[in-house]
């Protein structure tokens, strides 16, 4: 598949360690994922396992001393080997992302409606042409008082509200794909399904394609077409959200599920999964979930299993085709889908 | 709150301010030790002429607070007293003095502006060899005093190269100017340091921030991201660096007047604080705190118009 919107391929990502940062370890490798027009994928993983990173590599949003190799082709150009130029415009008008936190990725000593008319504004819009636009776009996103809220300043709304408006923002340019990074997280529980609805809503409506992170397996599936789960930098598994639900075929993305806590109890950034999850880097020989799968067996610790073709999916595990059907789910788990 | 209530309101704080340093500043004569006459004839001979005059001059058998306001009022009406040293009125005796002072503090001003922020821009923007070189311009900027760097400025470039003068204020501005450069320089050369340093260090700082992460993911051209959202925030806590150098500069310019022999403010309130000419000191005293207040004034209208996050009721400060 060549057509997809998004290919990323062999995507492999260091970051300077040691003294003066003359060694480099790796916090996502060899990682591949495809979303095709208007298609949602979710990025589901553990703390550190490497979404954010995948997500930024879609832009070549790095830190200074992060480096990648691999590819990543958007719309038929390769994004790394872009000139500064044309990856601006990329960002400017292609694709666009929101963030976990609002009230840190948006400018504290600025109005809100200058942090939403600005992108518009520097593409050649006027002002006042941009500032009609945005308060439509934020009537969309449930913003009724609109050009009141355009002269607070951030500090003066709450984070719902302030993570409405950075989702104006990004839509504000139309762009093809949106890369939303955890958006809910930092939301309780109410705010989080209005938050949710709202990106499903401009998703059908403008055709966006979406590539979701989160901690949590089950919003990942119930908002996406397709799901990809990451461990320790790698994707472990990937399938379609409704059959990852029922079928999974890896003992972590089983265990994700199983763990998740109830709606009512207040979700916590916590491993939920017994023992601490690793980054790409501390993973050895071998399967880099064995210390902590159920499952495990000597075989598993001997050789790295690679991500392969299974019905309906890809996994990476030896024992996939054995336990398959055997793992449990969120129906059994005590979950409440 | 508007602009002109904020305005007023600060004026007024600083009126209060101004009384009470004022009141400060008179009462500290009746603190010296033997009290106020003995302190003001000092090691002069305690001639009857001289004990009358000075008893006459500051008015010593009122009470305390009708020699203040007396004192006061004519402060008021322009009247500082007069010099019992130099037997001349002190307003006359500081105006001229005061010119050069506030050349030489506005001159390095300029200068820590100009250079400080400058190099400190350069450096956190630039980074690799550029950040290194002013890192190490910086660090022996700052461990050289102003006396001994004067004293150098002086060997080399008036005796040595003559390219300045040695000493004195000149006469007419470009001549005073010319005077005044090396001076200049030596107050101004460390805090240039410091304010590059502090600059280049929240520039630094800011850019790493999510903020300007999210102006870089849409899409905005890097000199509008660096100057709107780095630049705009980092200027916060350098402004109040540059309010507390150039107030502390008034300071300096003791050393670098006795340094350079020019017959400024600084070296004159050496000179009358050792001779115990205290209707001077306090006419001194009176005006660097006005300066300073001003200073503060400035700084905090700045802050306002930089972070609106700051009210104007001035409570989040
Ligand atoms: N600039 C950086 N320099 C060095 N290491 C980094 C940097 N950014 C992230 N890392 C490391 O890379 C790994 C992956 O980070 P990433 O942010 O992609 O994880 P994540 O899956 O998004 O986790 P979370 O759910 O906590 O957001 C982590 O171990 C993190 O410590
Ligand atoms: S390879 Fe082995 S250790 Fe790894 S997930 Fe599969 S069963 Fe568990
Ligand atoms: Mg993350």
């Amino acid at each position: 598949m060549t057509d997809a919107l998004l290919q990323v391929s062999d995507l492999t990502i260091t970051v300077p360690a040691g003294e003066y940062g003359a060694d480099r370890r790796p916090v996502v490798s060899g990682v591949n994922l495809q979303i095709g027009a208007g298609e949602a994928l979710g990025l589901v993983g553990e703390s550190g396992s490497g979404k954010s990173m995948t997500a930024r590599a879609v832009m070549r949003l790095f830190a200074p001393g992060v480096q990648a190799t691999g590819t990543v082709v958007f719309d038929g150009c390769e994004v790394f080997a872009m000139e500064d130029e044309q990856l601006r415009l990329l960002r400017a008008h292609r694709i666009a992302m929101i963030f976990q936190d609002p009230r840190a990725h948006i400018n504290p000593v600025r109005t809100v409606g200058a942090f939403l008319i600005e992108g518009l504004c520097a593409s050649g819009v006027s002002t006042r042409d941009a500032e009609r636009r945005v308060t439509s776009l934020l009537a969309e996103v449930g913003i009724s008082d609109g050009s009141r809220r355009m002269a607070q300043l951030p500090h003066e709304l709450s984070g719902g509200l302030l993570q409405r408006v950075m989702i104006a923002s990004a839509v504000a340019m139309d762009p093809d794909l949106l890369l939303a990074d955890e958006p809910t997280t930092a939301l309780d529980v109410t705010t989080q399904s209005e938050v949710m609805a709202i990106l499903a809503q401009l998703r059908t409506e403008r055709g966006l394609a979406l590539l979701f992170i989160t901690h949590d397996l089950e919003l990942a599936a119930a908002t996406c077409d397709s799901t990809a789960v990451m461990y320790a930098g790698s994707i472990v598994e990937r399938q379609s959200s409704r059959q990852l639900l029922t079928h999974p075929y890896h003992p972590y993305s089983s265990g994700l599920m199983v763990s998740r806590p109830d709606l009512d109890v207040v979700r916590q950034r916590l491993p939920v999964i017994e023992g601490q999850p690793i980054a790409a880097f501390e993973a050895g020989e071998g399967c880099a979930f064995a210390p902590r799968c159920g499952y495990s067996q000597p075989a598993c610790l001997a050789t790295t299993p690679a991500l392969v073709a299974v019905q309906g999916g890809e996994v990476a595990c030896h024992r996939a085709s054995e336990l398959q059907g055997q793992l449990p789910t969120a129906m059994e788990g005590g979950g409440d889908v | 709150m508007s602009w002109p209530r904020f305005l007023v309101k600060r004026v007024l704080a600083l009126l209060v301010v101004l009384l009470v340093a004022s009141l400060l500043v008179y009462g500290s004569l009746y603190l010296a030790p033997g009290g106020p006459l003995s302190f003001l004839v000092g090691t002069r001979s305690a001639t009857p002429e001289l004990i009358a005059q000075v008893t006459a001059q500051y008015h010593l058998n009122d009470p305390f607070l009708v020699r203040y306001f007396t004192w006061l009022a004519d402060v008021l009406h322009g009247d500082l007293g007069r010099s019992l040293v130099y037997r001349e009125a002190v307003s006359s005796l500081i105006a001229s003095r005061f010119l050069t002072t506030l050349l030489l503090v506005v001159y390095a001003t300029v200068l820590i502006l100009l250079v400080g922020l400058g190099t400190g821009i350069w450096a956190a923007l630039r980074r690799g060899v550029a950040g290194r070189v002013v890192t190490g311009w910086n660090a022996a900027s700052l461990s050289t005093p102003a006396f001994v760097l004067g004293a150098l400025l002086i060997v080399v470039f008036a005796l040595g190269l003559g390219w300045f003068p040695v000493y004195g204020s000149g006469s007419g501005f470009g001549d005073r100017l010319w005077h005044l450069t090396l001076p200049a320089i030596a107050l101004a050369l460390s805090s240039a340091a410091y304010l590059s340093r502090i600059s280049s260090a929240s520039i630094t700082s800011e850019m790493g921030k999510e903020h300007v992460e999210t102006a870089m993911s849409r899409g905005l051209p890097r000199k509008l991201v660096v100057r709107r959202h780095v630049l705009r925030n980092a200027s916060i806590p350098v402004i109040t660096v540059v309010g507390l150098t150039i107030a502390g500069l008034v300071a300096g310019t003791v050393v670098v007047e006795n340094v350079f022999a020019l017959d400024g403010l600084g070296s004159l309130l050496v000179r009358a604080i050792l001779q115990r000419d205290y209707a001077v000191v306090q006419a001194i005293v009176l005006l660097l705190t006005i300066v300073f207040v001003l200073v503060n004034l400035i700084v905090d209208v700045l802050y306002s118009l930089v972070d609106p996050r700051l009210s104007l009721d001035g409570d989040a400060l």
